[in-house]
Protein backbone atom coordinates (compact mmCIF):
# COMPACT_ATOMS: atom_id res chain seq x y z
CA UNK A 1 0.00 0.00 0.00
CA UNK A 2 2.87 2.66 0.66
CA UNK A 3 4.32 1.68 -2.84
CA UNK A 4 0.67 2.33 -3.96
CA UNK A 5 0.71 5.78 -2.40
CA UNK A 6 4.23 6.60 -3.13
CA UNK A 7 3.34 5.97 -6.85
CA UNK A 8 0.37 8.36 -6.88
CA UNK A 9 2.07 11.18 -5.11
CA UNK A 10 4.66 10.49 -8.25
CA UNK A 11 1.32 10.60 -10.76
CA UNK A 12 0.26 13.89 -9.32
CA UNK A 13 3.72 15.46 -8.34
CA UNK A 14 2.96 16.21 -4.50
CA UNK A 15 5.46 18.20 -4.10
CA UNK A 16 3.29 20.72 -6.46
CA UNK A 17 0.44 20.22 -4.63
CA UNK A 18 1.94 21.19 -1.53
CA UNK A 19 3.09 24.27 -3.26
CA UNK A 20 -0.71 25.17 -3.87
CA UNK A 21 -1.59 24.51 -0.27
CA UNK A 22 1.19 26.76 1.01
CA UNK A 23 -0.37 29.52 -1.05
CA UNK A 24 -3.92 28.73 -0.03
CA UNK A 25 -2.17 29.44 3.47
CA UNK A 26 -0.48 32.36 2.94
CA UNK A 27 -4.12 33.55 1.45
CA UNK A 28 -5.73 32.59 4.77
CA UNK A 29 -3.31 34.82 6.62
CA UNK A 30 -3.80 37.93 4.90
CA UNK A 31 -7.64 37.37 4.28
CA UNK A 32 -7.60 36.57 8.22
CA UNK A 33 -5.46 39.79 8.49
CA UNK A 34 -7.69 41.84 7.05
CA UNK A 35 -10.78 41.14 8.75
CA UNK A 36 -9.16 41.89 12.04
CA UNK A 37 -7.56 45.44 10.82
CA UNK A 38 -11.09 46.39 8.85
CA UNK A 39 -13.14 45.26 11.64
CA UNK A 40 -11.55 46.83 14.22
CA UNK A 41 -13.58 48.60 17.09
CA UNK A 42 -16.52 46.95 15.65
CA UNK A 43 -19.72 46.43 18.15
CA UNK A 44 -19.22 42.59 16.90
CA UNK A 45 -15.15 42.65 16.26
CA UNK A 46 -14.83 39.25 14.98
CA UNK A 47 -11.60 38.50 17.41
CA UNK A 48 -13.01 40.06 20.26
CA UNK A 49 -12.27 36.62 22.49
CA UNK A 50 -9.98 34.05 21.98
CA UNK A 51 -13.02 31.26 21.50
CA UNK A 52 -14.30 33.66 18.79
CA UNK A 53 -10.83 33.97 17.35
CA UNK A 54 -9.86 30.25 16.79
CA UNK A 55 -13.12 29.79 15.78
CA UNK A 56 -13.21 32.19 12.89
CA UNK A 57 -9.47 30.72 11.73
CA UNK A 58 -10.91 27.39 12.20
CA UNK A 59 -14.25 27.75 10.04
CA UNK A 60 -12.10 29.05 7.04
CA UNK A 61 -9.51 26.86 7.30
CA UNK A 62 -11.76 23.81 7.06
CA UNK A 63 -13.88 25.45 4.34
CA UNK A 64 -10.56 25.86 2.21
CA UNK A 65 -9.17 22.68 2.83
CA UNK A 66 -12.54 21.01 2.37
CA UNK A 67 -12.66 22.53 -1.19
CA UNK A 68 -9.07 21.66 -1.57
CA UNK A 69 -9.85 18.32 -0.70
CA UNK A 70 -12.73 18.30 -3.65
CA UNK A 71 -10.10 19.79 -5.94
CA UNK A 72 -8.03 16.45 -4.94
CA UNK A 73 -10.58 14.17 -5.29
CA UNK A 74 -11.40 15.76 -8.70
CA UNK A 75 -8.19 15.54 -9.91
CA UNK A 76 -7.10 11.87 -8.58
CA UNK A 77 -10.53 10.04 -8.92
CA UNK A 78 -12.65 11.73 -10.76
CA UNK A 79 -10.34 13.00 -13.43
CA UNK A 80 -8.93 9.64 -13.66
CA UNK A 81 -12.25 8.56 -15.28
CA UNK A 82 -12.20 11.59 -17.04
CA UNK A 83 -9.46 11.32 -19.28
CA UNK A 84 -10.14 7.60 -19.17
CA UNK A 85 -6.55 6.87 -17.71
CA UNK A 86 -8.38 4.13 -15.92
CA UNK A 87 -8.60 2.03 -18.79
CA UNK A 88 -4.63 1.73 -18.46
CA UNK A 89 -4.83 1.63 -14.64
CA UNK A 90 -7.08 -0.74 -14.33
CA UNK A 91 -5.32 -2.94 -16.56
CA UNK A 92 -2.87 -3.35 -13.84
CA UNK A 93 -2.37 -6.63 -11.71
CA UNK A 94 -3.34 -4.93 -8.79
CA UNK A 95 -6.62 -4.51 -7.13
CA UNK A 96 -9.01 -1.50 -8.08
CA UNK A 97 -9.92 -1.21 -4.53
CA UNK A 98 -6.49 -0.89 -3.70
CA UNK A 99 -5.41 1.65 -5.68
CA UNK A 100 -8.29 3.65 -4.92
CA UNK A 101 -7.71 3.31 -1.39
CA UNK A 102 -4.22 4.67 -1.89
CA UNK A 103 -5.96 7.62 -3.34
CA UNK A 104 -8.78 8.35 -0.99
CA UNK A 105 -5.74 7.80 2.17
CA UNK A 106 -3.12 10.54 0.68
CA UNK A 107 -6.70 12.89 0.26
CA UNK A 108 -7.98 12.43 3.60
CA UNK A 109 -4.19 11.87 5.20
CA UNK A 110 -3.58 15.48 3.52
CA UNK A 111 -6.63 17.03 4.52
CA UNK A 112 -6.58 16.54 8.14
CA UNK A 113 -3.15 17.61 8.18
CA UNK A 114 -3.31 20.69 6.33
CA UNK A 115 -6.31 21.32 8.69
CA UNK A 116 -4.33 20.56 11.96
CA UNK A 117 -1.75 22.50 11.15
CA UNK A 118 -3.03 25.42 9.71
CA UNK A 119 -5.41 26.19 12.57
CA UNK A 120 -2.35 25.34 14.48
CA UNK A 121 -0.01 27.49 12.79
CA UNK A 122 -2.24 30.62 12.27
CA UNK A 123 -3.49 30.02 15.62
CA UNK A 124 -0.07 30.78 16.65
CA UNK A 125 -0.11 33.87 14.54
CA UNK A 126 -2.72 35.35 16.20
CA UNK A 127 -1.15 34.44 19.42
CA UNK A 128 2.13 36.05 18.97
CA UNK A 129 -0.04 39.51 17.48
CA UNK A 130 -1.65 39.68 20.60
CA UNK A 131 0.94 39.71 22.47
CA UNK A 132 2.64 42.32 20.60
CA UNK A 133 0.23 44.06 19.70
CA UNK A 134 -2.91 43.35 21.92
CA UNK A 135 -6.41 43.42 20.51
CA UNK A 136 -8.05 40.70 21.95
CA UNK A 137 -9.65 41.12 25.06
CA UNK A 138 -9.55 38.42 26.98
CA UNK A 139 -6.51 36.45 27.59
CA UNK A 140 -5.62 32.91 26.68
CA UNK A 141 -4.92 30.02 30.14
CA UNK A 142 -2.60 27.53 29.27
CA UNK A 143 -5.48 24.94 29.86
CA UNK A 144 -7.47 27.17 27.74
CA UNK A 145 -4.70 25.27 25.23
CA UNK A 146 -4.73 22.29 26.19
CA UNK A 147 -8.17 21.63 25.60
CA UNK A 148 -8.33 23.05 22.40
CA UNK A 149 -5.55 20.53 20.98
CA UNK A 150 -7.66 16.97 21.18
CA UNK A 151 -10.60 19.16 19.47
CA UNK A 152 -8.80 20.39 16.78
CA UNK A 153 -7.66 16.92 16.51
CA UNK A 154 -11.32 15.69 16.32
CA UNK A 155 -12.00 17.72 14.51
CA UNK A 156 -9.87 17.98 11.77
CA UNK A 157 -10.36 14.43 11.34
CA UNK A 158 -14.09 14.63 10.92
CA UNK A 159 -13.38 17.54 8.46
CA UNK A 160 -11.25 15.26 6.49
CA UNK A 161 -14.07 12.57 6.54
CA UNK A 162 -16.66 14.56 5.57
CA UNK A 163 -14.80 16.41 2.26
CA UNK A 164 -14.82 12.71 0.91
CA UNK A 165 -18.51 13.33 0.51
CA UNK A 166 -18.57 14.93 -2.82
CA UNK A 167 -17.13 11.60 -4.30
CA UNK A 168 -20.91 10.52 -4.35
CA UNK A 169 -21.96 12.84 -6.40
CA UNK A 170 -18.89 13.41 -8.66
CA UNK A 171 -18.58 9.70 -9.29
CA UNK A 172 -22.05 9.30 -10.74
CA UNK A 173 -21.33 10.70 -13.82
CA UNK A 174 -17.96 11.17 -13.35
CA UNK A 175 -17.93 14.72 -13.25
CA UNK A 176 -15.33 16.96 -12.16
CA UNK A 177 -17.77 19.65 -12.00
CA UNK A 178 -20.19 17.75 -10.17
CA UNK A 179 -17.31 16.89 -7.63
CA UNK A 180 -16.29 20.58 -7.53
CA UNK A 181 -20.22 22.06 -7.01
CA UNK A 182 -20.91 19.47 -4.26
CA UNK A 183 -17.96 20.21 -2.42
CA UNK A 184 -18.63 24.06 -2.19
CA UNK A 185 -22.20 23.39 -1.31
CA UNK A 186 -20.97 21.18 1.52
CA UNK A 187 -18.71 23.80 2.51
CA UNK A 188 -21.84 26.23 3.01
CA UNK A 189 -23.99 24.33 4.77
CA UNK A 190 -21.29 23.10 7.21
CA UNK A 191 -19.15 26.25 7.66
CA UNK A 192 -22.29 28.60 8.15
CA UNK A 193 -25.43 28.81 10.45
CA UNK A 194 -27.27 31.19 12.34
CA UNK A 195 -25.37 30.81 15.65
CA UNK A 196 -21.79 30.10 14.50
CA UNK A 197 -21.06 27.23 12.12
CA UNK A 198 -22.85 23.89 12.05
CA UNK A 199 -19.86 22.31 12.40
CA UNK A 200 -17.08 23.62 14.07
CA UNK A 201 -14.27 22.81 16.85
CA UNK A 202 -16.88 23.85 19.86
CA UNK A 203 -19.89 22.35 17.83
CA UNK A 204 -22.10 18.84 18.61
CA UNK A 205 -19.89 16.31 18.14
CA UNK A 206 -22.70 14.18 16.68
CA UNK A 207 -23.38 16.28 13.25
CA UNK A 208 -19.43 16.17 12.78
CA UNK A 209 -19.37 12.64 13.54
CA UNK A 210 -22.20 11.51 11.20
CA UNK A 211 -21.19 13.59 8.02
CA UNK A 212 -17.64 12.34 8.79
CA UNK A 213 -19.26 8.79 8.74
CA UNK A 214 -21.14 9.28 5.41
CA UNK A 215 -17.77 10.60 3.98
CA UNK A 216 -16.25 7.13 4.86
CA UNK A 217 -19.06 5.19 3.93
CA UNK A 218 -19.58 6.82 0.72
CA UNK A 219 -15.86 6.45 0.09
CA UNK A 220 -16.05 2.72 1.31
CA UNK A 221 -18.59 2.26 -1.32
CA UNK A 222 -17.08 3.78 -4.14
CA UNK A 223 -14.23 1.40 -3.81
CA UNK A 224 -15.77 -1.66 -3.43
CA UNK A 225 -18.35 -1.70 -6.49
CA UNK A 226 -15.25 -1.08 -8.64
CA UNK A 227 -14.25 -4.44 -9.34
CA UNK A 228 -17.40 -5.13 -10.69
CA UNK A 229 -18.08 -2.15 -12.56
CA UNK A 230 -17.49 -1.51 -15.95
CA UNK A 231 -14.89 0.59 -17.29
CA UNK A 232 -15.62 2.77 -20.14
CA UNK B 1 -2.08 -25.75 -30.92
CA UNK B 2 -2.83 -24.34 -27.40
CA UNK B 3 -5.08 -21.06 -27.25
CA UNK B 4 -3.93 -18.16 -25.34
CA UNK B 5 -7.19 -16.31 -25.41
CA UNK B 6 -10.87 -17.32 -25.93
CA UNK B 7 -14.32 -16.31 -25.76
CA UNK B 8 -16.96 -18.36 -25.11
CA UNK B 9 -20.24 -17.21 -26.76
CA UNK B 10 -19.34 -13.87 -24.92
CA UNK B 11 -22.13 -11.43 -25.11
CA UNK B 12 -22.32 -7.58 -23.61
CA UNK B 13 -25.27 -5.62 -23.84
CA UNK B 14 -26.18 -2.44 -22.63
CA UNK B 15 -29.31 -1.32 -21.59
CA UNK B 16 -30.84 -4.00 -23.46
CA UNK B 17 -28.79 -3.68 -26.50
CA UNK B 18 -25.88 -5.67 -27.60
CA UNK B 19 -23.04 -4.48 -28.58
CA UNK B 20 -21.11 -7.68 -28.35
CA UNK B 21 -23.49 -10.72 -29.21
CA UNK B 22 -22.38 -14.27 -28.65
CA UNK B 23 -18.61 -14.30 -30.08
CA UNK B 24 -16.49 -17.20 -29.73
CA UNK B 25 -13.02 -16.14 -30.44
CA UNK B 26 -10.14 -18.48 -30.53
CA UNK B 27 -6.33 -16.90 -30.59
CA UNK B 28 -3.92 -19.62 -30.52
CA UNK B 29 -0.42 -19.07 -28.74
CA UNK B 30 1.87 -16.89 -31.10
CA UNK B 31 -0.58 -16.14 -34.27
CA UNK B 32 -0.93 -12.69 -35.16
CA UNK B 33 -4.78 -12.36 -34.90
CA UNK B 34 -6.30 -9.52 -37.31
CA UNK B 35 -9.75 -8.58 -35.80
CA UNK B 36 -11.46 -6.58 -38.23
CA UNK B 37 -14.65 -4.36 -38.53
CA UNK B 38 -16.02 -1.27 -39.59
CA UNK B 39 -16.18 1.35 -36.54
CA UNK B 40 -18.24 0.50 -33.89
CA UNK B 41 -18.40 -3.05 -34.99
CA UNK B 42 -17.49 -4.29 -31.11
CA UNK B 43 -13.89 -4.78 -31.83
CA UNK B 44 -13.27 -2.46 -29.05
CA UNK B 45 -16.17 -3.65 -26.64
CA UNK B 46 -14.71 -7.55 -27.15
CA UNK B 47 -10.83 -6.26 -26.07
CA UNK B 48 -11.90 -4.33 -23.25
CA UNK B 49 -13.71 -7.25 -22.05
CA UNK B 50 -10.08 -9.56 -22.88
CA UNK B 51 -8.33 -7.05 -20.82
CA UNK B 52 -11.17 -7.19 -17.73
CA UNK B 53 -12.36 -3.19 -18.20
CA UNK B 54 -15.93 -4.45 -18.57
CA UNK B 55 -17.76 -7.79 -17.81
CA UNK B 56 -19.20 -9.80 -20.23
CA UNK B 57 -23.19 -9.98 -19.96
CA UNK B 58 -22.98 -13.23 -20.67
CA UNK B 59 -20.54 -15.95 -22.01
CA UNK B 60 -17.16 -16.56 -20.64
CA UNK B 61 -13.71 -15.45 -21.47
CA UNK B 62 -10.18 -17.77 -21.28
CA UNK B 63 -7.33 -15.90 -20.87
CA UNK B 64 -3.87 -18.92 -20.81
CA UNK B 65 -6.09 -21.44 -20.08
CA UNK B 66 -7.72 -20.20 -16.84
CA UNK B 67 -10.86 -18.52 -16.73
CA UNK B 68 -11.37 -14.40 -16.32
CA UNK B 69 -13.30 -13.54 -13.36
CA UNK B 70 -14.22 -9.91 -12.41
CA UNK B 71 -11.17 -10.99 -9.81
CA UNK B 72 -8.44 -11.89 -11.92
CA UNK B 73 -5.59 -9.82 -11.71
CA UNK B 74 -1.90 -11.91 -11.75
CA UNK B 75 -3.45 -12.63 -15.64
CA UNK B 76 -3.17 -8.81 -16.48
CA UNK B 77 0.71 -9.38 -15.62
CA UNK B 78 1.01 -11.34 -18.71
CA UNK B 79 -0.54 -9.07 -21.06
CA UNK B 80 -0.02 -5.35 -22.76
CA UNK B 81 -2.73 -3.44 -24.54
CA UNK B 82 -3.35 -0.20 -26.13
CA UNK B 83 -6.91 -0.37 -26.17
CA UNK B 84 -8.95 2.67 -28.11
CA UNK B 85 -7.22 5.83 -27.60
CA UNK B 86 -3.59 5.87 -25.85
CA UNK B 87 -4.17 7.48 -22.85
CA UNK B 88 -1.73 8.53 -20.50
CA UNK B 89 -0.45 10.84 -17.62
CA UNK B 90 -0.40 13.85 -19.72
CA UNK B 91 1.40 16.48 -17.18
CA UNK B 92 4.07 13.62 -16.83
CA UNK B 93 6.88 12.81 -19.82
CA UNK B 94 7.48 9.94 -21.67
CA UNK B 95 9.88 8.56 -19.62
CA UNK B 96 7.78 9.47 -16.42
CA UNK B 97 4.80 7.38 -17.66
CA UNK B 98 6.77 4.25 -18.69
CA UNK B 99 8.31 4.35 -15.44
CA UNK B 100 5.08 4.47 -13.76
CA UNK B 101 3.93 1.85 -15.87
CA UNK B 102 6.75 -0.58 -14.82
CA UNK B 103 6.07 0.03 -10.93
CA UNK B 104 2.67 -0.44 -11.28
CA UNK B 105 2.97 -3.28 -13.24
CA UNK B 106 5.67 -4.25 -10.92
CA UNK B 107 8.35 -5.21 -13.46
CA UNK B 108 11.81 -3.88 -11.94
CA UNK B 109 14.40 -3.62 -14.71
CA UNK B 110 14.35 -0.32 -15.24
CA UNK B 111 17.23 0.25 -17.71
CA UNK B 112 14.70 -1.08 -20.75
CA UNK B 113 12.88 1.82 -20.38
CA UNK B 114 15.65 3.90 -22.39
CA UNK B 115 16.22 1.22 -25.39
CA UNK B 116 12.39 1.64 -25.37
CA UNK B 117 12.14 5.26 -25.57
CA UNK B 118 15.07 4.87 -28.62
CA UNK B 119 12.98 2.17 -29.94
CA UNK B 120 9.65 4.14 -30.19
CA UNK B 121 11.57 7.03 -31.53
CA UNK B 122 10.76 8.95 -28.21
CA UNK B 123 14.48 9.27 -26.94
CA UNK B 124 14.51 13.24 -27.55
CA UNK B 125 11.07 14.60 -25.89
CA UNK B 126 13.04 14.93 -22.52
CA UNK B 127 10.47 16.33 -19.78
CA UNK B 128 8.44 17.58 -22.48
CA UNK B 129 4.89 16.09 -21.08
CA UNK B 130 2.71 13.91 -23.21
CA UNK B 131 -0.11 16.50 -23.36
CA UNK B 132 2.18 17.95 -26.27
CA UNK B 133 2.55 14.57 -27.64
CA UNK B 134 1.17 14.25 -31.36
CA UNK B 135 -1.29 11.34 -32.08
CA UNK B 136 1.53 9.46 -34.00
CA UNK B 137 3.89 10.02 -30.90
CA UNK B 138 1.17 8.92 -28.34
CA UNK B 139 0.71 5.95 -30.45
CA UNK B 140 4.11 4.84 -30.47
CA UNK B 141 4.55 4.97 -26.56
CA UNK B 142 1.64 3.51 -26.27
CA UNK B 143 2.78 0.27 -28.27
CA UNK B 144 6.52 0.98 -26.40
CA UNK B 145 4.35 1.08 -23.08
CA UNK B 146 3.03 -2.21 -24.00
CA UNK B 147 5.43 -3.71 -24.75
CA UNK B 148 7.95 -2.95 -21.90
CA UNK B 149 7.04 -5.51 -19.22
CA UNK B 150 7.58 -8.62 -22.35
CA UNK B 151 3.77 -9.81 -22.48
CA UNK B 152 2.95 -13.08 -23.84
CA UNK B 153 -0.37 -11.41 -25.29
CA UNK B 154 -0.22 -8.22 -26.75
CA UNK B 155 -3.94 -6.41 -27.63
CA UNK B 156 -3.64 -3.64 -30.08
CA UNK B 157 -6.90 -1.46 -30.76
CA UNK B 158 -6.68 0.26 -34.35
CA UNK B 159 -2.52 0.63 -33.62
CA UNK B 160 -1.78 2.39 -36.89
CA UNK B 161 -4.66 5.60 -35.99
CA UNK B 162 -2.70 8.57 -36.59
CA UNK B 163 0.80 7.10 -37.79
CA UNK B 164 2.29 8.49 -41.27
CA UNK B 165 3.00 6.04 -43.86
CA UNK B 166 6.45 4.90 -42.65
CA UNK B 167 5.57 4.96 -39.40
CA UNK B 168 2.80 2.21 -40.88
CA UNK B 169 5.32 0.19 -42.20
CA UNK B 170 7.95 0.44 -39.17
CA UNK B 171 4.78 -1.13 -36.96
CA UNK B 172 3.95 -3.44 -38.94
CA UNK B 173 7.94 -4.77 -38.89
CA UNK B 174 7.60 -4.55 -35.72
CA UNK B 175 4.32 -6.90 -34.91
CA UNK B 176 6.08 -9.60 -37.48
CA UNK B 177 9.04 -9.21 -35.73
CA UNK B 178 7.64 -9.51 -32.27
CA UNK B 179 5.75 -12.37 -33.23
CA UNK B 180 8.38 -14.06 -35.57
CA UNK B 181 11.35 -13.65 -33.20
CA UNK B 182 9.78 -13.36 -29.22
CA UNK B 183 6.32 -15.45 -30.14
CA UNK B 184 4.33 -12.77 -28.85
CA UNK B 185 0.59 -13.49 -29.37
CA UNK B 186 -0.89 -10.50 -31.35
CA UNK B 187 -4.23 -9.44 -31.44
CA UNK B 188 -4.72 -7.03 -33.23
CA UNK B 189 -8.20 -4.57 -34.50
CA UNK B 190 -8.37 -2.26 -37.42
CA UNK B 191 -11.37 -1.23 -39.85
CA UNK B 192 -8.48 -1.01 -42.76
CA UNK B 193 -8.14 -4.39 -44.43
CA UNK B 194 -4.88 -3.78 -46.54
CA UNK B 195 -3.12 -3.38 -43.04
CA UNK B 196 -4.66 -6.59 -41.63
CA UNK B 197 -3.79 -8.97 -44.95
CA UNK B 198 -0.52 -7.79 -44.74
CA UNK B 199 -0.03 -8.94 -40.54
CA UNK B 200 -2.65 -11.82 -39.72
CA UNK B 201 -2.38 -15.08 -39.64
CA UNK B 202 -5.64 -15.54 -38.52
CA UNK B 203 -8.94 -13.26 -39.51
CA UNK B 204 -11.76 -12.59 -37.04
CA UNK B 205 -14.20 -10.74 -39.25
CA UNK B 206 -16.59 -8.69 -36.53
CA UNK B 207 -19.95 -6.66 -38.28
CA UNK B 208 -22.80 -5.66 -35.82
CA UNK B 209 -21.39 -7.34 -32.66
CA UNK B 210 -21.64 -10.80 -34.17
CA UNK B 211 -17.99 -12.91 -34.92
CA UNK B 212 -18.85 -14.00 -38.69
CA UNK B 213 -15.61 -15.37 -40.09
CA UNK B 214 -12.72 -16.60 -37.99
CA UNK B 215 -10.74 -18.24 -40.81
CA UNK B 216 -6.78 -18.61 -41.38
CA UNK B 217 -5.28 -16.42 -44.12
CA UNK B 218 -3.76 -19.70 -45.58
CA UNK B 219 -6.92 -20.97 -45.85
CA UNK B 220 -8.33 -17.59 -47.44
CA UNK B 221 -5.94 -17.06 -49.84
CA UNK B 222 -6.59 -20.92 -50.93
CA UNK B 223 -9.88 -20.18 -51.35
CA UNK B 224 -9.75 -16.80 -52.91
CA UNK B 225 -6.55 -16.48 -55.22
CA UNK B 226 -7.53 -15.97 -58.55
CA UNK B 227 -10.34 -17.31 -61.09
CA UNK B 228 -11.02 -16.18 -64.49
CA UNK B 229 -14.80 -14.96 -64.81
CA UNK B 230 -16.43 -15.95 -68.31
CA UNK B 231 -20.34 -15.72 -70.00
CA UNK B 232 -20.92 -18.15 -72.32
CA UNK B 233 -23.61 -17.71 -74.23
CA UNK B 234 -24.78 -21.35 -73.44
CA UNK B 235 -24.16 -21.78 -69.35
CA UNK B 236 -25.34 -25.49 -69.09
CA UNK B 237 -23.59 -26.58 -72.16
CA UNK B 238 -20.23 -24.54 -70.67
CA UNK B 239 -20.07 -25.76 -67.68
CA UNK B 240 -20.38 -29.47 -68.99
CA UNK B 241 -17.20 -28.67 -71.27
CA UNK B 242 -15.34 -27.21 -68.65
CA UNK B 243 -15.92 -30.43 -66.15
CA UNK B 244 -15.86 -33.18 -68.14
CA UNK B 245 -13.62 -32.28 -71.22
CA UNK B 246 -11.13 -29.64 -69.54
CA UNK B 247 -11.37 -32.16 -66.47
CA UNK B 248 -11.94 -28.53 -64.46
CA UNK B 249 -13.77 -29.02 -61.37
CA UNK B 250 -13.43 -25.90 -59.01
CA UNK B 251 -15.78 -24.16 -60.81
CA UNK B 252 -18.72 -21.75 -59.60
CA UNK B 253 -22.23 -20.87 -61.65
CA UNK B 254 -22.55 -17.10 -60.20
CA UNK B 255 -25.49 -15.81 -61.21
CA UNK B 256 -27.07 -18.05 -64.16
CA UNK B 257 -24.72 -16.45 -66.87
CA UNK B 258 -21.52 -16.73 -65.23
CA UNK B 259 -19.20 -18.97 -64.33
CA UNK B 260 -16.27 -18.75 -62.36
CA UNK B 261 -12.88 -20.88 -62.73
CA UNK B 262 -10.54 -21.45 -59.70
CA UNK B 263 -8.31 -24.29 -60.77
CA UNK B 264 -4.92 -22.63 -60.94
CA UNK B 265 -3.96 -24.33 -64.13
CA UNK B 266 -6.44 -22.65 -65.94
CA UNK B 267 -5.87 -20.09 -68.81
CA UNK B 268 -8.15 -17.50 -70.40
CA UNK B 269 -6.99 -18.22 -73.85
CA UNK B 270 -6.72 -21.61 -73.49
CA UNK B 271 -10.35 -22.02 -72.14
CA UNK B 272 -11.81 -19.87 -75.36
CA UNK B 273 -9.95 -21.76 -77.30
CA UNK B 274 -11.33 -25.39 -75.75
CA UNK B 275 -14.88 -23.98 -74.89
CA UNK B 276 -14.98 -22.61 -79.17
CA UNK B 277 -13.70 -25.95 -80.25
CA UNK B 278 -16.70 -27.43 -78.42
CA UNK B 279 -18.88 -25.31 -79.80
CA UNK B 280 -19.46 -22.56 -76.78
CA UNK B 281 -19.26 -19.15 -78.14
CA UNK B 282 -18.29 -16.95 -75.32
CA UNK B 283 -19.14 -13.30 -74.94
CA UNK B 284 -16.92 -12.05 -72.50
CA UNK B 285 -14.03 -13.28 -70.19
CA UNK B 286 -11.94 -11.81 -67.89
CA UNK B 287 -9.01 -12.55 -64.95
CA UNK B 288 -9.56 -11.58 -61.73
CA UNK B 289 -6.10 -12.01 -59.76
CA UNK B 290 -7.10 -10.61 -56.50
CA UNK B 291 -10.82 -10.90 -54.34
CA UNK B 292 -9.74 -10.78 -51.13
CA UNK B 293 -10.67 -7.42 -50.74
CA UNK B 294 -14.30 -7.93 -52.08
CA UNK B 295 -14.67 -10.92 -49.67
CA UNK B 296 -14.10 -8.62 -46.92
CA UNK B 297 -15.50 -6.03 -47.73
CA UNK B 298 -18.76 -7.91 -48.48
CA UNK B 299 -18.41 -9.76 -45.31
CA UNK B 300 -18.08 -7.22 -43.54
CA UNK B 301 -20.91 -4.84 -45.54
CA UNK B 302 -23.19 -7.98 -44.86
CA UNK B 303 -23.52 -8.97 -48.51
CA UNK B 304 -23.64 -12.39 -48.66
CA UNK B 305 -24.05 -13.50 -52.37
CA UNK B 306 -20.29 -13.42 -52.77
CA UNK B 307 -18.97 -16.71 -51.19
Amino acid sequence: MLKLISLELRKYRFPRIIGYAAMADLALLLFLTLIGLTDYGAEDYAYSGYPESFMLIDTFVRATFMIFAGGLLSRMIVGEYRNQTTSVLFTYPIKRRKLIAAKLIIIFAFTFGMILFSDILLGSVLVAADRYHPFIEDSLAMEQVRALLPEYVVSSLSAAAMALIPLAFGMRKHSVTATMVSSVLLVLIVCSGFNGPLVSIKSDPAVSLLLGAAGLGISWLSMFRLETNDVN
Amino acid sequence: MTYIARTIGVTKAYKGTEAVSDVSMNIRQGEIYGFLGHNGAGKTTLMRMLTNLIKPTAGEIELFGEKLTPRSYEVLKRMGSVINYPVFYDDLSARENLELHCDYMGFPDKRVIGAMMEQAGLQDTGRKPVREFSLGMRQRLGIARALITTPELLILDEPINGLDPSGIKELRDLLKRLSAEYRITLLVSSHILGEIEQIADTVGVIRGGRLIEEVSMERIREQHNEYIELRPSDVRKAAYVIEHRLGLSNYKLVDGHTIRIYDPGASPSELIKDLVRHDVAVESVFKRAHSLEEYFINLMKGDSSVA
